[in-house]
């Protein structure tokens, strides 16, 4: 081979280096955007997944001392916080309070004063899942 | 070995597929997580969809049966009409031994006078000679004989027939029958019916006459005629005959005579019909006496509170008699008549009833004893312990019952936990270990893991 050539295989190495270079450069770059898309993606699907496992029965409301009781019992497949309660459309309860899988518990809200017979119960997890009750609680 | 364009077009094509990979590997995590969030939504709508299918019967059970010997209910058996032979109401639980026997005694004593009554009675048997002349006595003339002729509309009646009465001739013939009159009578009446017939000739007719004889051993007397024949039926009626009790004999006799000098008379028929003698009289009744024997015995039981009961009473009767049973109706102070029945003679039977106070009633021609083995009671009461809850999965998927509640209207609500699976048309009992108050409403409640069933009773 002659000098020409000699200097014309070294160009294209180069070339071919330099390309991954930028590549490098251009993948150094997008990869933490890409990583955190990715990221996001499966938290959002978790989130979904135990959003869907979420499942509540309020077995019994009851009205003592100006305690209003709602007993509930997990019954979904996951644990969850209960976020907030609602009796007739007036948040009366909030806070962060978690029921484990099968567990029985019972909500206290007090003060509470007895408005009427007929109450309509809601109780919200924190991922967004309510469930509603109708009850005739008695004092 | 490459030129400038060259080198471009590997640069910009070695670009391109790294651009490719890193799409393509995006697109194909967006896919999985597309596909795994569908199959999560999926999943939890068909649990969800659970709650739609899910149905549960509930129902209760809060009595139990006892049963009770005699003593525990202090039965006691009142004699009322009768009369106690051996036992008493401790017998009642000694079965097969020790009976209670109560001997009848008579509860009425009918007595009806002797009487008298008026009577009417026919005394002429086959008077109208149906049966030929059964009973009848004939006495045949010279010329003619009795017989039996018919006339319009198929009556029998006894003839005199005399088939060739020569000129200027005549004959006579008797008719009779014994009467044996052994009453006294207050009245009598003889009653018959005849007529002469002839067939040539046809311009002059015979002479004849009856006549009716009444004879008994002591006296003969004419009570008809003589009267003259006639062609057409006469019905004579002879009232008020004096006759009084003995034997008699009621005797028709008939004369005929042919008026001619020249004629001979053919087929010449005195015809008698209807023969009747009916007597009034009194008739004297005996008096009649009758004993009628019955036992009349109560019995009393002394109940626990329940909702339901029965009893059984094994007894038996001396003789097959109509036993009545009364139970007292507690509400209007009466005793009503329960049943009715017939038993069997000297075998022991059950007595089954549901009051705690009857009376036992039987009576007969016949003195009888009734007697009492053994009492054995059933009540349906309240469990005072617990009630069962029945809990049936009538839906078409399988239901997990988690807890159930109880309250009535003092009773705190008590949580029981049950935590089991039912499948389609499996039944659940739960025990649920409290005391109830008749009367009082309870309220159940199933929870399952999608909603929550309610249930009421009242024991």
């Amino acid at each position: 081979m002659g000098s020409k050539g000699q200097s014309q295989v070294v160009e294209s190495v180069l070339l071919v280096m330099i390309t991954v270079a930028l590549w490098t450069i251009v993948w150094v770059w997008f990869y933490p955007s890409y990583t955190g898309m990715v990221q996001g993606l499966s938290r959002q699907l978790s989130y979904y997944e135990f959003s869907l496992k979420e499942n509540l029965v309020i077995e019994y409301v009851n009205y003592s001392g100006s305690v209003l009781n709602v007993y509930i019992t997990n019954t979904g497949d996951v644990e969850f916080y209960i976020g907030s309660i609602y009796v007739n459309d007036t948040l009366v309860w909030s806070g962060s309070e978690k029921i484990k899988v099968d567990e029985f518990k019972r909500m206290n809200i007090s003060p509470y004063t007895l408005d009427g017979k007929v109450l309509r119960i809601k109780i919200c997890s924190l991922r967004g899942n309510c469930w509603e009750v109708i009850e005739r609680v008695q004092p | 070995m490459f030129n400038r364009k060259g080198q471009a077009t590997a640069v910009g094509g070695v670009f391109f597929v790294l651009l490719m990979v890193t799409l393509i590997g995006l697109f194909l995590y967006q896919l999985d997580y597309e596909h795994r969030y569908v199959v999560q939504s999926l999943e939890a709508i068909e649990k969800r969809k659970k709650i739609y299918n899910e149905d549960l019967a509930i129902s209760e059970k809060y009595t139990i049966t006892r049963s009770y010997s005699a003593s525990d209910v202090s039965a006691e058996v009142i004699v009322i009409n009768g009369t106690l032979v051996s036992g008493s109401n401790s017998s009642l639980i000694d079965k097969g031994n020790n009976f209670i026997i109560i001997d009848s005694v008579a509860v009425v004593n009918l007595t009806v006078p002797g009487g008298s009554t008026v009577v009417t009675d026919e005394f002429v048997r086959n008077g109208e000679f149906n049966e030929g002349f059964k009973y009848w006595n004939l006495k045949n003339g010279v010329l003619g004989r009795w017989i039996i002729d018919v006339y319009p509309s198929n009556n029998n009646a006894s003839v005199y027939y005399i088939r060739s009465l020569p000129s200027k001739m005549e004959d006579k013939a008797r008719l009779s029958q014994d009467i044996s009159v052994d009453v006294s009578p207050l009245y009598a009446e003889l009653s018959f019916k005849y007529r002469i017939t002839w067939d040539w000739p046809w311009w002059f007719s015979p002479k004849g006459f009856i006549e009716v004889w009444l004879l008994n051993q002591t006296s003969s007397t004419r009570i008809f005629g003589p009267r003259e024949l006639s062609s057409s039926w006469t019905s004579p009626t002879i009232s008020d005959l004096k006759i009084s009790r003995g034997k008699y004999t009621l005797e028709f006799r008939v004369y005929v005579r042919n008026p001619s000098r020249w004629f001979l008379i053919r087929n010449c028929k005195i015809w008698i019909d209807k023969v009747s003698l009916v007597i009034r009289y009194q008739e004297d009744l005996e008096g009649y006496s009758s004993v009628i024997y019955g036992i009349k015995t109560e019995l009393n039981l002394n109940l626990p509170e329940c909702y339901n009961f029965s009893y059984k009473l094994l007894t038996k009767t001396s003789r097959s008699l109509i036993f009545e049973v009364y139970t007292f109706d507690f509400k209007n102070n009466i005793w009503k008549l329960e049943s009715k029945f017939i038993t069997p003679s000297d075998d022991w039977f059950n007595l089954t009833l549901s009051s705690p106070r009857i009376i036992i009633y039987s009576e007969s021609q016949y003195s009888f004893e009734i007697s009492f083995d053994y009492l054995y009671v059933e009540t349906v009461e309240l469990n005072p312990s617990e009630f069962i809850l029945y809990i049936k999965n009538t839906g078409n998927v399988e239901a997990d019952i988690v807890a159930c509640w109880v309250k009535n209207e003092t009773m705190k609500a008590i949580r029981y936990e049950i935590k089991q699976t039912l499948l389609p048309g499996d039944i659940l009992e739960v025990d649920i270990p409290i005391t109830l108050t008749r009367g009082s409403t309870y309220k159940i409640r199933v929870i399952t893991r999608n909603q929550v069933f309610r249930f009421n009773f009242t024991p």
